[in-house]
């Protein structure tokens, strides 16, 4: 087990994680990394256009480990 | 009689049942003679064991505690979060089998009360089984509001209503004040209660306190403004059936 931090970015802005988490191994944070990004995604895109989303995660050093990205685009195809 | 500073254990339980019932002397003194013994429980030690077969109720007389179930991949469930005076498995009186498992969330001190003895007094005082069958209500229309707290609230909205929720009860019970409190809960607990990653949670408090619900420091949570949070959280207390003329006189 090791502690790992979760920063998450919606377009420009950037929320730090500065509580971390505990977890098993880097399997486990990938996981993480994109359920978290999933459930930002449900509450963000509803309304959106285009919207870049993502988690950077870092250990216990302040390391980066992971980075995720999730690009969204909506057009409206009739008038 | 074990007894914890001058106050008999058992008092929390009577001022429980008389929210819900006006007991008489009689019936009050019926709750502080049931049979009991009082275990102190580390925190995250289980109080319950899911399919565990139930030979005695257990009553909060200190400390927080929470119901869980426990999904194949391992992923947790927490349905419920309770505190001193509450029943944590009143259903297993007559249920006979736990249906899922009771953790303590802080150490606690827990009463054990042989079921036979919830079973006797509620039918010996038919007040007192009325007191314990709102109790059960009340308990299960809290778990309705949770359901749909998951099932249908963004995540904002689900982590301000727990805080109200959590707020408003400890008030109720006489343990603490609404607008500021300690919340003894992880950020993993607090998903684990609203269906979501610690992820999320951690960023959705931030975005909380960013646009003024809460404040926080460590674990003690500040709410500046009921009406704005309450708003957030889309939370009406009504489900927790606190009025005074709620729970007793309808069963009266």
């Amino acid at each position: 087990m090791a502690w790992y931090y979760f920063d998450s970015r919606d377009d420009g802005k950037v929320i730090t994680d500065d509580v971390g988490l505990e977890v098993a191994d880097l399997e486990t944070v990938k996981v993480l990394a994109a359920k978290g990004l999933a459930e930002l995604a449900v509450d963000v895109l509803p309304g959106s256009l285009e919207r870049c989303l993502g988690i950077d995660v870092r250990d216990a050093n302040s390391d980066p480990v992971l980075t995720t990205e999730l690009i969204f685009k909506a057009r409206l195809l009739t008038n | 009689m074990e007894t914890l500073g001058t106050r008999h254990p058992l008092e929390p339980l009577l001022r429980k049942l008389q929210q819900w019932m006006p007991l008489d002397a009689k019936e009050a003194d019926a709750v502080r003679a049931l049979p009991y013994e009082v275990q102190r429980v580390k925190a995250g030690a289980y109080i319950v064991r899911d399919g565990d077969r139930a030979t005695r109720s257990c009553l909060l007389i200190s400390g927080f505690a929470f119901r869980q179930k426990l999904v194949a991949d391992g992923g947790r469930s927490i349905s419920a979060i309770h505190m001193c005076g509450d029943m944590v498995d009143l259903q297993n009186s007559l249920l006979g089998v736990a249906d899922h498992s009771v953790q303590a969330l802080t150490q606690c001190n827990v009463a054990f009360i042989p079921r036979e003895a919830v079973k006797e007094i509620a039918f010996a005082f038919p007040n007192v089984g009325m007191a314990m069958w709102c109790d059960t209500l009340i308990d299960a229309s809290i778990f309705r509001e949770w359901i749909a707290n998951i099932a249908r609230r963004d995540a904002a909205t689900r982590i301000a209503h727990l805080l109200c929720e959590f707020g408003v009860r400890l008030e109720a019970a006489g343990l603490g004040a609404k607008l500021a409190y300690e919340l003894p809960m992880t950020q993993e607990q607090l998903a684990d209660c609203t269906g979501l990653t610690s992820v999320h949670v951690n960023r959705t408090l931030k975005a909380l306190e960013a646009s003024g619900d809460i404040t926080r420091s460590i674990r003690h949570v500040a709410i500046a403004d009921w009406g704005k949070i309450s708003d957030t959280a889309d939370f009406q207390s009504e489900y927790l059936h606190l009025a005074p003329d709620c729970a007793g006189s309808r069963a009266a």
